[in-house]
């Protein structure tokens, strides 16, 4: 413990330990000038006599003295500092030769104008565009020699990715497209009821999966299942430097890496729609048997009645897009991300978030324009 | 060594590299030559993994020339840069084994695509290239099951899957305890000896290149370029850098 007297108004301070000093040696020396700071002083004498630049705990204290003394407006003056770097330390500090402290203050960030934010923003958006057209024409191009040479396809990774991505989320399928017929059911009934319209309900629930809620139920767990799977997937090997390595091979990571995720989930997406939206017409089968006089004939025949083929060609365009969009952004993702853990985390991350987003978007655009595509083939829709 | 009398295999010209508006390195200029060990050197930080990248065409140098038996690997298009692939073959700090496939997969993959070999034959071949780095019996296990040492060896079998005439190597030893280090050491030397493979070498691991090194360049952060060129052991004595003889000095102080 340094040892602090008052002499008049100057305080002390001698017999800084050269050893150091230990936590809680430093808060009971503040303490301690604390209390007598608390009279007239004007002046803290601190005397560093045989005091090596290493001795950060002293440093330390000089810190701690300098912050008290300015808050009371009181001098600090550092004797018999026989150690050059030392003095040089504490000038870097803030400690000046008149006796006062001026902390360093660290810069504070401005805050950038919006324009510049906004632009940067809209640069990213426009650069992130720019490598995704390059990431497509990779794997189309990929696509091409696969149909130029059909032997370099991996068919066992195909079918690996296939039993993961597929035949491993039918579990989750039916259970997520039942509740949601049973929902729609439920939620039908209670509003065509006040009508006398509950034998429309299988109409409704039909035609709403099929058309609708079936692919983008599956395309959101797929999403979640698939999507962020391949994302960190290639992410950890873009850690692993494994896509580098592919690379300076000479082998099209689009190619090994992309295209047999893009058929397997392709391939089953709309193996899922088609199981997702028998569940979810089978939930709105027996919540419409247990809320209404309708029974199981009467319910399938009118499922029947109300859907026709384009439907069903509706529900398996929209699941081969899906599939597309959820493959190649999770692949996308993992690509791009940086070569650290944290990386792989914001990839799988953001592959979920644009995955959702692109999915959606394809989503609006295929509703839209499916009708007018099957108009020409005279089909009314 | 006679370097100067032997064939070109790579030549840099006036390189500058960086990220974004950082410059890291420039005005790079050497020459390698045919079947020359040839260690690009210094402390963390300088840029030299990022050379390396430069030099195996993964990044666009900002402007400048690398010279791979005359052909600019510079200003080749995306395309044109598969030819260059398949000239040298690359040891990556990790390894950098596909984690999907076994150690004899991993070996055969460049062969399957850029040869017209029987499975057979490729299959025989991989297993040829993984004996010659000391792997015999490890065909059909994982990167994941094996050691840290062995995936670096398997590393090495498969960049020399298609007998590349040049090898490069990031950072081989790092990671590996001293016995496996000179192992790959004496493993590196074999293979130039045997083969006549002209290897490019970037580490900090001094120790390492008084055993292996024909020729070093050091580079330095300070002025973001080669501070020294030549045989590492004349380096050591009287290069007219001071940081530098201390930089290959402290190997022998530690002992």
């Amino acid at each position: 413990m340094p040892s602090l007297n008052q002499n008049g108004r100057i305080i002390e301070v001698r017999d800084l330990p050269e050893r150091g000093m230990s936590f809680q040696e430093l808060e009971a020396s503040y303490d301690q000038i604390r209390m007598l700071l608390k009279k007239d002083i004007d002046l803290l004498s601190v005397d560093l006599g045989g005091i090596a630049s290493s001795n950060y705990s002293v440093v330390t204290f000089l810190i701690g003295c300098g912050e008290l003394c300015s808050k009371r407006n009181v001098k600090i003056e550092l004797k018999g500092v026989s150690d050059g770097v030392l003095s040089a330390n504490l000038a870097k500090l803030g400690f000046d030769k008149d006796g006062r402290y001026h902390p360093k203050k660290f810069r504070k960030e401005k805050p950038e104008s919006v324009f510049i934010s906004s632009g940067e923003a809209c640069y990213k958006i426009l650069a992130d565009a720019k490598k995704l057209l390059g990431f497509i024409g990779e794997i189309c191009n990929s696509f091409y020699y696969l149909f130029r040479h059909p032997r370099k396809l991996d068919l066992r990774e195909v079918v690996y990715y296939m039993d993961k991505s597929g035949a491993d989320a039918v579990p989750i399928v039916m259970l997520i497209c039942f509740l949601i017929g049973v929902i729609l059911g439920f939620q039908g009934i209670t509003q065509m009821e006040r009508f006398g319209l509950q034998i429309y309900i299988a109409d409704l629930v039909g035609l709403a999966l099929v058309r609708e809620l079936g692919p983008l139920m599956v395309a959101m767990i797929c999403i979640g299942r698939a999507g962020s799977a391949y994302a960190a997937e290639l992410g950890t090997m873009n850690v692993a430097e494994e896509i580098d390595a592919m690379n300076t091979m000479g082998l099209k990571p689009a190619r090994f890496l992309v295209v047999p995720k893009l058929i397997a989930l392709a391939a089953v997406m709309p193996m899922l729609v088609v199981i997702g939206n028998l569940s979810g017409i089978f939930g709105g089968l027996l919540i419409s048997m247990g809320m209404t006089d309708m029974n199981v004939t009467g319910y399938i025949n009118r499922t029947i009645d109300s859907l026709i083929p384009a439907n069903i060609a509706e529900s398996m365009v929209k699941s081969v897009v899906f599939a597309c969009i959820i493959a190649g952004v999770g692949c996308f993702r993992g690509f791009e991300s940086e070569k650290d853990a944290k990386g792989v985390g914001k990839a799988t991350t953001s592959s979920v978030v644009t995955g959702i987003f692109l999915v959606v978007i394809a989503d609006f655009f295929v509703t839209f324009t499916f009708p007018q595509i099957v108009l020409i083939f005279g089909i009314k829709y | 060594m006679q370097a100067q009398d032997r064939k070109t295999v790579i030549e840099v010209t006036d390189l500058e590299i960086g990220y974004g508006d950082m410059i890291v390195l420039k005005n790079i200029n050497f020459k390698i030559f045919k079947g020359e060990i040839f260690v690009i050197l210094g402390g963390s930080g300088c840029g030299k993994s990022t050379l390396l990248k430069h030099m195996i065409g993964l990044y666009e140098p900002m402007s400048g020339d690398i010279v791979i038996k005359g052909r600019n690997m510079a200003d080749a298009s995306e395309d044109d840069k598969d030819e260059f692939f398949l000239e040298f073959g690359v040891l990556y700090q990790s390894g950098a084994l596909f984690s999907s496939l076994t150690l004899e997969e991993n070996v055969a993959l460049p062969l399957r695509e850029f040869t017209d070999l029987s499975e057979d034959m490729i299959s025989s071949v991989a297993k040829h290239k993984l004996s010659l780095v000391g792997l015999e019996g490890f065909e059909s296990f994982m990167p994941s099951e094996i050691s840290g040492g062995m995936k670096k060896r398997a590393g090495l079998a498969r960049a020399m899957a298609l007998d590349p005439e040049i090898l490069f190597f990031d950072e081989p030893s790092a990671g590996l305890d001293p016995i496996s280090s000179a192992g790959l050491d004496k493993l590196i030397l074999e293979l130039r000896d045997t083969l006549g493979t002209t290897m490019v070498i970037v580490t900090h691991e001094l120790d390492s290149i008084y055993s292996v090194a024909d020729r070093v360049v050091i580079l330095d952060n300070k002025i973001k370029g080669i501070i020294e060129e030549g045989d590492p052991r004349k380096l050591r004595e009287n290069s007219r850098n001071e940081w530098v003889r201390q930089f290959l000095n402290r190997s022998n102080m530690r002992g």
